[in-house]
C-alpha cells in the first residue's frame, strides 16, 4: 500500500522517539493525514504525545489513549486532532466521527489504527509503522501520496543531516 | 423531588427514576454489549442508531416501573459529556423533547459527575449513603482519576491526579484481547485472576516511587505484549491465569497505592470506588486491606450503579435542580468532561 522507498529508522530510546516525533511535528502541514500502525504496546499514543508536544499543546494538557473516546482535540500552531480507529470495526463507523471533515479545515490528523481506512479519511498518508525491537522500536515511515511523499523526503533530509553532523562529532 | 435520569453516552441505553435522596425508583439499562462484541469495542455509528431505536422503550419502561407517570416527574436529568458525540445527542434530544412537552425543568450531567456520585444510589428503606468530603478513585474503560469530592456539584469536585495514557479499563480491554480472551476484558481477566498467582510473573509498576498522582497503564500492557511477542500465548490454561493474576495485582496495586497517596495528601479518611472498574473482585479486595490496614472508611456501591446507569445521572441532576440550578433547550453536548484536570506535576516527556 505505500510506495517505494519508505525510511526505516531506530529508536533505541525514548528519547529518540520523541525527536522523531519532533521530526514528523515540525514538517507537518494543516491538512496532513498522518496514519500509526502497529500491534499494542508498539508506542503509537507515546509517538502521538511527542507529536502533540512539538506542535504545541501546552504540558499540562494530558495527552492520553483516545482508544475508549475516539477522537481527541487540541489547540496547537496546526489544529491537531488524535484519533483512534481500534474499536471501529468498518467504515460505516467513520461516518460519524467527521475526521475527513476535520481534515479538510485544516487539522493534522494522527490516527492510530488507521491503515485499513486511509481512503475514507482522504488518501495521501504518511503510514509510521512502530514494531517493537530487541533494542526499543523501529519505524518505518512510507507514503500513499505525493504530498505525503514531499513530507517524508523532508524527514528523510533532517535524518540525513543528523546523521551527517554525527560522523563529524 | 423525583427526577428522570436519560443516559446514552457510550454503550448502554438507561433511563431511571430517582429522588433527591438517591432512592432509586426504577433503572433501567439496556447494554449493546452483545451488538458490539463482535467488533471487540464500541462502534459508534452502531450505538447512536441502537439508542435511537431503544431510548423511548427505556423511558416507558423506567416511568412503568416507578408507576410514575410524567406530570408527577419534579425534573429530567440527562448526560450531556463527555462521551461519543452521535450517542449523546440522542439523549439530550429526547430529554429536551420531553422537556419541551412537559414545561419540566431539564438539567445536564456530567456523566463523570454521576459515577462519583454513584454512591449515594440506594433501595427504598436502605441507610442512607456517605458523607462529603471523600477521596473517589474512577476507573472505567475511558478514565482513571482521583478526585477530592466536598459536595454533589461540578464545582465541589476536584481532580488529584489521572492516567497519563490509558485508562485502567481499556488496559484490562488490551490484554484480553492478547491473550484471546475476548470483551469486555474486566469480567473474565478478573475470574481467571481469581485462580492464578499474581507473583508468577514480574509486572513492573510505573511511577510507583512518584508521590504524584499521576498513574500509567500503558507500560503495563506493553508488557504483557512483549511477553506475549516473546513467549507466545501461553497454551496451558493455568498459565493464562497466571498472566491475568500478574497483570491485574499490577493494575490494582498501582490503583490503591495512588488512592491511598491522594486521602493521605487530603487529610480525607473516606475512599469511595466508582466506574465500571470498581465491579473488579480483585481491586475491591485489595481497596478494602488496604483501608483497613489505614484505617479508612471504604465505599464500594453494587456492581449494577458502578457500571454506566441513568438512575447516577438522575441523582446528580437532582442535586442541581435542589440548587435552582436548570439549563435551557440550547444545552449542547461535548466529548470532554465539565471537570478541570489536576495540574501535571513532575518531569518526564509528557
Amino acid at each position: 500500500m505505500t510506495e517505494p522507498g519508505s525510511l526505516r529508522i531506530e529508536l533505541a530510546t525514548r528519547r529518540e522517539t520523541m525527536r522523531l516525533g519532533a521530526r514528523l511535528a515540525s514538517t507537518a502541514r494543516a491538512g496532513d493525514l498522518l496514519i500509526l500502525s502497529g500491534d499494542l504496546g508498539a508506542g503509537k499514543t507515546f509517538m502521538s504525545r511527542a507529536i502533540a508536544r512539538s506542535l504545541g499543546v501546552a504540558r499540562d494538557v494530558r495527552v492520553t489513549s483516545p482508544t475508549f473516546t475516539l477522537v481527541h482535540q487540541y489547540q496547537a500552531r496546526i489544529p491537531l486532532v488524535h484519533a483512534d480507529l481500534y474499536r471501529v470495526g468498518d467504515a460505516h463507523g467513520l461516518i460519524e466521527l467527521g475526521l475527513d471533515e476535520l481534515r479538510a479545515e485544516g487539522a493534522l490528523l494522527v490516527v492510530e489504527w488507521g491503515e485499513p481506512f486511509v481512503a475514507e479519511l482522504g488518501g495521501d498518508a504518511l503510514v509510521v509503522g512502530l514494531v517493537l525491537a530487541a533494542r526499543g522500536r523501529l519505524a518505518t515511515l512510507g507514503a500513499t501520496g505525493p504530498r505525503s511523499a514531499e513530507w517524508l523526503s523532508e524527514i528523510a533530509k533532517l535524518q540525513a543531516a543528523v546523521r551527517n553532523e554525527g560522523k563529524h562529532e | 423531588m423525583r427526577v428522570l435520569g436519560i443516559e446514552s453516552s457510550c454503550d448502554e441505553t438507561a433511563a431511571a427514576v430517582v429522588t433527591q435522596d438517591g432512592v432509586i425508583g426504577s433503572d433501567v439499562v439496556r447494554s449493546q454489549i452483545a451488538l458490539h462484541a463482535p467488533y471487540g469495542g464500541v462502534v459508534p455509528e452502531l450505538a447512536s442508531r441502537d439508542h435511537m431505536r431503544a431510548i423511548a422503550a427505556v423511558v416507558q419502561e423506567a416511568l412503568a416501573r416507578a408507576t410514575v407517570t410524567l406530570p408527577e416527574l419534579d425534573g429530567i436529568a440527562v448526560t450531556c459529556r463527555p462521551g461519543l458525540m452521535g450517542a449523546l445527542l440522542v439523549g439530550v434530544q429526547f430529554a429536551k423533547g420531553l422537556a419541551f412537552a412537559t414545561g419540566l425543568p431539564m438539567v445536564g450531567v456530567d456523566h463523570l459527575v454521576g459515577h462519583l456520585l454513584a454512591a449515594f444510589l440506594r433501595a427504598p428503606g436502605a441507610p442512607p449513603a456517605p458523607t462529603f468530603p471523600f477521596v473517589a478513585l474512577l476507573a472505567s474503560g475511558g478514565h482513571t482519576s482521583i478526585y477530592r469530592v466536598d459536595g454533589p456539584l461540578a464545582p465541589q469536585i476536584r481532580e488529584l491526579g489521572g492516567t497519563r495514557d490509558d485508562a485502567a479499563g481499556e488496559a484490562f480491554d488490551k490484554v484480553s484481547k492478547l491473550l484471546g480472551l475476548g470483551y469486555p476484558g474486566g469480567p473474565v481477566i478478573d475470574r481467571r485472576a481469581a485462580q492464578g498467582n499474581p507473583l508468577a510473573i514480574d509486572v513492573p509498576r510505573p511511577m510507583k516511587a512518584r508521590a504524584s498522582l499521576e498513574m500509567s497503564f500503558s507500560g503495563i500492557k506493553t508488557f504483557i505484549a512483549s511477553h506475549v511477542a516473546r513467549e507466545g500465548v501461553p497454551t496451558e490454561p493455568a498459565a493464562i491465569d497466571d498472566l491475568c493474576a500478574s497483570f491485574q495485582a499490577a493494575v490494582v496495586d498501582t490503583l490503591v497505592r495512588k488512592t491511598m497517596v491522594a486521602a493521605r495528601g487530603e487529610r480525607l479518611e473516606r475512599v469511595v470506588l466508582a466506574g465500571g472498574v470498581a465491579a473488579n473482585r480483585g481491586l475491591r479486595a485489595g481497596f478494602a486491606r488496604a483501608c483497613d490496614k489505614h484505617g479508612f472508611e471504604l465505599v464500594i456501591p453494587p456492581p449494577s450503579a458502578c457500571t454506566d446507569n441513568a438512575a447516577m445521572i438522575a441523582y446528580a441532576g437532582a442535586q442541581r435542580l435542589m440548587n435552582g440550578e436548570r439549563d435551557d433547550l440550547t444545552l449542547g453536548v461535548s466529548t470532554m468532561t465539565s471537570l478541570p484536570r489536576a495540574t501535571r506535576r513532575g518531569g518526564g516527556p509528557r
